[in-house]
């Protein structure tokens, strides 16, 4: 078994030795083989029989190569096995060096691995779909700014219909978020189904594994509803039976025919999509007249074959002048651009990502260093083995070679362990709810994560195997086999303020988690700013859940504000319920802009989409939290079919019409918003405004209107409840279904979950930095700490003698101190050019905080200091405590 | 070729250290030859395999090799025994004969025993 495995790992080696050896026995055997046949031929034999016959004398060449390459590793192979053997043994006499190497290391590779995972997951593998080049995004807006993510803006179906006929690419259009389908049944559920145009499967080049996906007519209005499900709710739903196709399902209370099944790895526009539905304007929230203008849509175009970029924009400019006549205002005025579709998906996100992989480079950097000063450390007091091996007849490079396998192994250990590590990393980052991460569910540890991984440990294995070899290879090792321990001491004493290979190393560790802390706290500080920014209510506490009404059975404003009526009425009777109401968006999840006249200041063109509508049933601004500034909030009476429209103003609003609130008011004012309807409405109150964009964004105009004028389709409910919101979830559930049958909530969140997710990259960065900037000082001060112990341990002779001649604990303690001090210092001085130059890099994602925050700048390298001081005085106690004579014994 | 036995093989090292010293430098295809003559076929399954043999003994440094020109001008490798080399002949040979007058001794007695 042993010797079938040598002969296995010969035979690989000498893939790696072969080629000049090779050639020199192939020249060897040709020699041969012609002397051969000129003998032959003189002993009378024809040119052919004489070739035959040298043939057969000279035997198998092929056989003869291989044998002979087996032979040539077999030498190599034994010297590393012996290195190898002889490795593993010391570190088994040193368990505890071993372990901490290995796991200083298991801590660097696996970071490194994850965050790898991540980014070549999500920034360097192509997308997911067929010839993923040709695919672009087709959105309004400009180019893109290195750093920041391409500006966007969504097409109307009017504007894509004006590119359908483009000969450079085929364009199509989605609803960029999913939408709520309700499937029927015994327990409705709630779906998540994508609106596309039909062309959008084609485009992306996805195959049904059953059925077929859309067919153009299918997109026009009237044709016979479909579906196209996924793999996964087929396998869900309906068990993996074919014969859901042609068949038809209940969404929404109305009957769709099921045409195909897509595969369980297609997703788009999102993860995880159940169904996607043709027609893709046909929005719930808006009317069926608006459709075609004003339905956001994102468009997405593959370049025919042939077709370059530049030949597909010059085709777009020219669709682009066409569709701006002059003089004439359209709601999605302005220039298509084509933008390759990743960038449009990841760009987000990537200065990010290349931040955190910059920041998990410098854990490593810092792990290494840790286990180079330990390799140090025990190289030197190794060095009299060494001195030994070499007057034996080692080679230099021979002990180099050792010193080398030894640190391979180390860090192949580590890595095998960090790779464990990396995994659970990267599925926690998948499954991670804080913040939707584009093409999450494509993360795994793949063969490239492997690859990646084995060659950092590779490579930190030579790196810093080496630092010890060069520190051997400078006195002569017979020299420090005739040193003995005082002339070491004085050695080292006489390089006075000299820091040496190992100080460089710690100055190298405290500059590079100096870097890391300062981005943590200037994370860490822009994210207890966001938290802090006032919001204009309290979120804390307030549950939410989203109520999606099928169109097919609450096709009516009628039936939908009953619905919302009886839930509100029905939830606030739920016990423990303290007040509930329903509104069609919370803050940061969207909602309706449209424009609108105030009676006394009348504009020819009322303009823009600037203002944002919210529906509310009365009661809303007191669940909230909203406080009312002037005049009155909503009551029952106002939402009344037949009562007089009334409508209440936040005070952005209030001061951008009336610059002079609140000494002017608009209360008594009428406002006309011809989205609701078309009879003036009353505004009877001002309330606070909100950050209805995120902590990050200015209010912005809002206007509320009682529910009764224009129920939404899909709304949420929000409530506050005594001790623990979640607890009610079940009631109200069953409230739901007492109504409606048919009718099921989604997406129980409380208010604060949202807001964190609304800024869910700046909470990720934060944790995810403050994660390796922990890691990265605790190395650092490790190994601070490390290089102490190790230099007083190597001074103790030189102590006693300081000692025995009068210097005192003070003096010894200080001696000690100071000498980490002073490492320390070049480190933060190093550190805080690196910190100046590089939190540049943080800048979109900081909030309220500069990158070169003077404080931060001043309160993180001094808790540096401290933390130093605190770890060098363990081995400074343990100088002081030298006992001089016992020393000069020694 | 590794399924030789160890004494055969332990033969064909002695008697290539013993024809190189013997007859000074020399290219793997004299060798061959050489060795065939005494040897009447008996030690080399083929002439290539004595390349795995000279291999193996430059990789103890028993002998080294030269690239030089063959008879027929060709470019050929020479080997040469080593100083090292020779001690292990001196050290096998006695070994060697040590064993071959037992083993003779042994057979000369078994019939009349």
């Amino acid at each position: 078994m042993w010797t079938a495995l040598l002969r296995l790992a010969s035979r690989l080696l000498a893939v790696f030795r072969h080629p000049q050896d090779d050639a020199e026995l192939d020249q060897e055997m040709e020699t041969h083989r012609t002397l051969l046949v000129e003998e032959y031929l003189r002993r009378g034999l024809s040119e052919d029989e004489a070739r035959r016959a040298a043939h057969v004398a000279l035997g198998n060449a092929t056989q003869l190569r291989e044998a002979h390459r087996e032979i040539r590793a077999v030498p190599l192979l034994e010297e590393i096995m012996r290195d190898l053997r002889y490795a593993l043994r010391g570190f088994c006499r040193q368990p505890a060096f071993t372990a901490v190497a290995i796991i200083t290391l298991a801590i660097g590779i696996g970071a490194n691995a994850a965050v790898f995972s991540i980014v070549h997951g999500i920034l360097m593998r192509p997308l997911a779909y067929q010839d993923p080049d040709a695919l672009v995004s087709v959105m309004r807006g400009g180019e893109r700014t290195p750093g920041q993510a391409p500006p966007a803006s969504w097409i109307s179906l009017r504007r894509w219909e004006s590119m359908r006929d483009a000969r450079s690419l085929d364009v199509g259009v989605y609803r960029p978020s999913f939408e709520d389908a309700i499937l029927g049944g015994r327990e409705p559920v709630v779906l998540r189904a994508a609106r596309v145009s039909a062309n959008v499967t084609g485009i992306l080049g996805v195959r049904p594994i059953l059925g077929r996906t859309f067919r153009a007519d299918e997109d026009a209005d009237g044709s016979a509803p479909v579906t196209v499900i996924s793999e996964r709710l087929w396998e869900r739903q309906f068990g993996r039976d074919p014969s859901i196709v042609r068949t038809t399902i209940t969404l929404g209370s109305a009957p769709y025919t099921v045409i195909g099944i897509l595969p369980a790895d297609f997703h788009f526009p999102d993860r995880d999509i159940d169904l996607w539905l043709p027609r893709p304007a046909s929005a719930s929230f808006i009317d069926k007249q608006y459709w075609a203008c004003c339905t956001p849509l994102m468009g997405i175009g593959r370049l025919r074959p042939g077709v370059t970029r530049q030949q597909a924009d010059a085709e777009i400019a020219v669709l682009n002048a066409r569709y701006q006549p002059a003089g004439q205002r359209l709601v999605d005025a302005g220039a298509v651009v084509l933008t390759p579709l990743k960038d449009r998906l990841v760009g987000p996100v990537d200065t990010m990502l290349w931040m955190l992989m910059a920041a998990v480079g410098f854990v490593l950097l810092i792990a290494c260093a840790n286990v180079a000063t330990l390799l140090m450390a025990r190289a030197t007091a190794r060095a009299r083995e060494f001195a030994v091996r070499s007057a034996l007849g080692a080679g230099r490079w021979r002990v180099i070679r050792q010193l080398v396998t030894e640190s391979v192994v180390l860090s192949m250990a580590g890595g095998a362990l960090g790779l464990a590590i990396a995994s659970l990393g990267v599925r926690a980052v998948a499954a991670m709810t804080l913040f939707d991460l584009p093409r999450a569910h494509e993360l795994s540890v793949n063969g490239t994560v492997l690859l990646w991984t084995t060659a950092i440990a590779v490579v930190t294995g030579v790196v810093f195997g080496t630092c010890p070899s060069v520190q051997l290879l400078k006195p002569s090792l017979i020299d420090r086999l005739r040193q003995s321990g005082a002339t070491e001491s004085e050695r080292r004493h006489r390089r006075g303020l000299r820091i040496g290979a190992r100080g460089t190393l710690v100055v190298a560790q405290v500059a590079l988690s100096l870097i890391l802390l300062i981005a943590a706290a200037l994370m860490g500080q822009t994210i207890t700013r966001l938290a802090r920014v006032d919001l204009g209510f309290p979120s804390a506490g307030l549950l939410t859940m989203r109520v999606p009404l099928p169109v097919a059975t609450y096709d009516t404003a009628e039936k939908r504000a009953r619905f919302f009526d009886d839930l509100v009425t029905r939830v606030q009777m739920i016990p423990g319920v303290r007040g509930a109401t329903v509104v069609r968006a919370l803050p940061t999840t969207g909602g309706l802009g449209t424009n609108l006249q105030i009676e006394s200041q009348r504009i020819a063109d009322p303009g823009r989409l600037g203002q944002m509508v919210h529906t509310v049933v009365p009661g809303y601004f007191e669940v909230v939290g909203q406080r009312v500034k002037q005049g009155r909030s909503f009551e029952a009476r106002d939402n009344i079919t037949g009562a007089p429209g009334v409508v209440v103003v936040n005070e952005t609003f209030a001061r951008k019409y009336w610059p002079a609130y609140p000494k002017t008011t608009p209360i008594g004012d009428r406002l006309q918003i011809p989205v609701v309807t078309i009879t003036w409405l009353e505004v009877v109150g001002v309330v606070a405004d909100v950050k209805h964009g995120g902590p990050t964004r200015e209010a912005d105009l809002q206007v509320y209107i009682p529910d009764r004028l224009y129920p939404p389709q899909v709304a949420f409910l929000a409530l506050r409840a005594d001790g623990d919101p979640l607890r009610t979830v079940d009631a109200v559930r069953a409230e739901v279904r007492a109504i409606d049958a048919n009718q099921s909530i989604t997406d129980i969140k409380m208010m604060d979950q949202i807001l964190e997710s609304a800024t869910g990259q700046q909470h990720l960065a934060a944790r995810v930095l403050g994660l390796f900037a922990m890691t990265g000082l605790l190395l650092a001060v490790i190994g601070l700490y490390g290089v102490m112990a190790y230099s007083v341990a190597q001074r103790t002779q030189e102590i006693g003698l300081r000692r025995a001649l009068g210097a005192g604990h003070g003096d010894v303690l200080w001696m000690v101190v100071g000498q980490g001090l002073r490492v320390t210092l070049i480190g933060l001085v190093c550190g805080l050019a690196g910190a100046y130059a590089s939190t540049r890099l943080l800048q979109s994602l900081l909030f309220e905080v500069s990158t070169t925050d003077a404080t931060t700048f001043v309160v993180v390298p001094a808790v540096f200091v401290v933390v130093t001081v605190l770890a060098s005085l363990i081995p400074a106690a343990r100088a002081a405590r030298i006992d001089p004579a016992g020393a000069l014994r020694m | 070729m590794e399924h030789r036995s160890a004494i055969l093989q332990g033969t064909l090292d002695l008697m290539v250290l013993k024809t190189l010293d013997a007859m000074g430098p020399m290219h793997g295809y004299g060798l061959a030859r050489r060795i065939e003559q005494i040897s009447e076929d008996a030690l080399l399954v083929n002439q290539g395999t004595i390349y795995l043999c000279l291999i193996r003994l430059v990789q103890k440094r028993w002998i080294s090799a030269k690239w030089g020109t063959s008879e027929n001008n060709r470019k050929a490798k020479f080997y040469a025994i080593t100083k090292a080399g020779r001690k292990q002949l001196q050290a096998e040979a006695s070994n060697w004969e040590r064993l071959s007058g037992v083993i003779g001794r042994l057979l000369r007695l078994s019939p009349s025993a």
